[in-house]
């Protein structure tokens, strides 16, 4: 028997990934967080077809495809937006991915270490509390400057994590 | 090693900063090449995880200095270097390979209105892609009869050389000059279908006769070789060395600085091409007796495009 409390910590424990697979398909996080409202909706409304032997993250993300599906016909000239090829290549990709999703999660601390203090002051600035704007306007920046001292630092990052996974034989990276 | 260019376009995307033609471009990317696709979500997924350390606070690190501008730019500077050193040549090859090639559209691989980057460097042909480099040249804003074509910024020619220039006599051309690494585009090239085309708008403050000049764009596409090989230093042996080349139209620099004239080339990229070479240049055509004037002459509006040749014109 699947109660109400059982959706909910379901749905507690996992919408984080529910999230992150949404922000791969809608760069949009305000778009990508309205979807994220649809799909909790619509999964509370699917829950009696909800199968409790199977895993729940790829139900539901599977359910958050067609949701990304049915909105983005509705916002089809809107811009950044993917393709429905790219769209289907996304989810495919983020599937292939998810095994080795915590494993990056932890080579990301170790790598965080690796960083300069200035370049974590730059991660605090974009990523931090507060309005990014606003701080970068009060410490003399232009957000052209925040954006491109990102890339640079989410390059490195994503080099380190990957050197990481090698290291500890990840054999597919 | 990474594709600076991929990673570029990945980062606006993450960003919010992308226009619509770089999503476009992003989304053909990911469907002409798989790795670019695992690149994207892992790039997402780390941009995930930095948000969610950061709304924890668990971003701070106490030894984190302030940041000024002005200790931000040894860090780009630093930054830049590390990365120049793995110039994508690694992944311009991920692309290759791939060839689906769906473009539709044209592409606009970038517009140049000389509103924020500084000045080009006065240093002749450049040596590395991506920064305009040549004679001397100085970002203004309007002058007393030529606004900027754009927003508030033009560029002005102020000479036809360059501190250390190595020639005989003064030259009566001022050009400035961008070298663009086109492996990123490598499985389009392969395919011979499709081209760039180069547009710039030229304008002058009013001069009197005998004073002429002659504006035009060209465009050289070359091989990686040709570019290591030392061949941009010595330029003018470039177009023997060129895979394809385009001056384009020319046109005589008009007496109105209302307008402003635009000048177009369009270049057929042959496939071994990974590198263009594009040049904006004004030419004085006077009688060699007339002494040589620049400083009141402006470039403003260029812009390349990537696209099928039957699209192109």
């Amino acid at each position: 028997m699947k109660t109400t409390a059982d959706f909910v910590r379901l749905w507690t424990r996992h919408q984080t990934e529910v999230a992150r697979y949404l922000a791969t398909l809608v760069p949009n996080p305000h778009s990508a967080a309205e979807i994220l409202q649809q799909v909790s909706v619509g999964l509370w409304e699917k829950w009696a077809d909800y199968d409790p032997d199977r895993p729940f993250v790829p139900w539901a993300i599977r359910f958050a495809y067609f949701e990304v599906l049915k909105w983005r016909q509705k916002q089809a000239r809107e811009r950044l937006i993917f393709s429905d090829q790219t769209l289907e290549n996304l989810h495919a990709a983020f599937e292939n991915e998810t095994p080795l999703q915590e494993a990056r999660r932890a080579a990301l601390e170790g790598c965080l270490k690796k960083l300069t203090p200035q370049e974590h002051r730059w991660l605090e600035r974009r990523y931090g509390r507060g309005s990014l704007r606003s701080n970068a306007q009060e410490e003399g920046f232009s957000m052209n400057q925040v954006y491109y001292a990102m890339e640079q630092i989410r390059s490195r990052l994503l080099q380190c994590i990957q050197l990481c996974l090698k290291k500890e034989g990840w054999s597919d990276v | 090693m990474s594709d600076p260019r991929l990673n570029s376009l990945i980062s606006r995307v993450i960003d919010q900063t992308a226009t619509r033609e770089e999503t476009e471009l992003l989304d053909e990317l990911l469907n002409l090449n798989p790795e670019a696709l695992t690149r994207y979500v892992q790039a997402v997924e780390l941009h995930f995880n930095l948000e969610s350390l950061g709304s924890a606070g668990s971003l701070e690190s106490p030894q984190s200095p302030v940041l000024t501008p002005q200790n931000w730019k040894r860090w780009i500077s630093t930054t830049s270097m590390a990365a120049g050193i793995c110039v994508g040549l690694f992944a311009a090859s991920l692309l290759q390979g791939y060839v689906q090639p769906r473009l539709q559209k044209n592409w606009v691989l970038f517009t140049e209105n000389f509103e924020s980057d500084p000045a080009p460097i006065a240093s002749g042909v450049p040596q590395e892609p991506d920064h305009w480099s040549g004679d001397e040249t100085r970002r203004t804003g309007s002058g007393p009869r030529v606004s900027p074509l754009n927003g508030h910024s033009m560029l002005q020619l102020v000479s036809a050389d360059y501190q250390g220039k190595n020639a005989a006599a003064p030259s009566r051309t001022s050009s400035i000059w961008k070298l663009i690494d086109l492996r990123p585009y490598k499985s389009l090239c392969a395919t011979g279908n499709f081209g760039v085309q180069l547009s710039a708008h030229f304008n002058a403050e009013p001069f009197e006769a005998p004073l002429q000049y002659m504006a035009y764009v060209s465009i050289h596409a070359l091989d990686s070789e040709t570019v290591r090989n030392g061949t941009l230093q010595d330029w003018k042996k470039l177009d023997s060395k060129a895979l394809a080349l385009n001056r384009g139209n020319r046109a005589v620099l008009d007496r109105d600085p209302r307008t402003w004239q635009r000048l177009n080339a369009s270049l057929a990229l042959p496939s071994p091409t990974d590198f263009l070479l594009l040049e904006i240049a004004l030419k004085q055509t006077t009688p060699p007796d007339v002494p040589i004037q620049f400083g009141t002459q402006s470039i403003d509006g260029i812009r390349l495009i990537l696209g099928r040749n039957s699209r192109l014109d």
